[in-house]
């Protein structure tokens, strides 16, 4: 024999003995994984075949009736739960948003000016009324004159003539016994419009010199 | 009867405009539209009572209609 041939029979040999190992391997192998998975039994016995004709079984249909039906209910409850969280969630985010909206435009009434705070107008406002608003036919601030230079005085009417040259003026006080009398006024007199008579201020007259 | 109820009820409505707008004064807010509303108060006045206001500086400067 020549080398070559040796060699050809040893590794021969060598082939069959490996695949012989092989074979040998496997069973060990597999009884390891068996123990490893014992659930997976080599000897499970495969379900009968269904032979003959398949018989109705008349107790199931009602189960799945009732089945589809929880499913129907179940379905609606949940779009109900849906639309109810949907409901919500968009109701707070409109309250949020309108909060913000209010916070906002507080925020900037609160940022406008205000000069000489609410005291200026209110003062300019009571100076005007004083001024411009007349009673028993002189304004307030003329009677307020009036009466500081004695041209006018403040007494009873209540059957009392007044001992002033000149007469009193006409005018409704409401409710009041008190009237101021006024004297006969110099020649500059103001000839004042009679408008509409208010409540407060009372009917003047025109007085004309 | 009548004068009365009306003298009540524009007392009422002064002190009612008053106590809102103290109200509204006290708040971040409501401070500056007092404020503004009072000016607008002003204003109104002085134009509403245009004749007075007139007549105050210059009588004769007065027109009177009819």
């Amino acid at each position: 024999m020549s080398r070559a041939e040796s060699m050809a029979t040893i590794q021969a040999a060598l082939a069959t003995q490996d695949s012989a190992e092989a074979t040998r391997t496997m069973p060990t192998e597999m009884a390891d994984t068996a123990l490893l998975m014992p659930t997976i039994a080599p000897g499970v016995e495969a379900p009968a075949p269904i032979t003959g004709a398949i018989t109705k079984k008349p107790a199931e249909k009602p189960k799945k009736e009732q089945s589809e039906e929880e499913k129907l209910k179940e379905q609606q409850q949940k779009e109900e739960q849906t639309r109810f969280t949907d409901f919500r969630s968009n109701a707070t985010r409109t309250g949020s948003a309108l909060s913000g909206i209010l916070n906002g435009a507080g925020v900037r009434l609160a940022g406008l000016p205000t000069p000489g705070s609410l005291m200026l107008p209110l003062i300019i406002l009571l100076i005007f009324f004083m001024l411009l608003l007349p009673v028993n036919g002189h304004t307030r601030f003329v009677w307020l004159w009036m009466v500081l230079t004695g041209d006018a005085s403040i007494g009873q009417t209540s059957g009392s003539t007044p001992d002033v040259a000149g007469g009193t003026a006409t005018g409704t006080n409401p409710g009041g016994t008190t009237s101021i009398e006024s004297p006969a006024l110099p020649g500059n007199t103001v000839a004042i419009l009679a408008p509409s008579s208010t409540i407060g201020y009372g009917s003047y007259v025109e007085e004309v010199s | 009867m009548g004068d009365v109820n009306g003298v009540v009820s524009w007392v009422a409505t002064w002190i009612i405009m008053i106590a809102l707008l103290g109200f509204l004064a006290q708040t971040n807010w409501g401070r500056p539209v007092v404020y503004w509303l009072l000016w607008l108060a002003v204003v109104l006045l002085l134009v509403t009572h245009a004749d007075e206001l007139t007549a105050l500086f210059n009588v004769n400067a007065l027109q009177l209609n009819g």
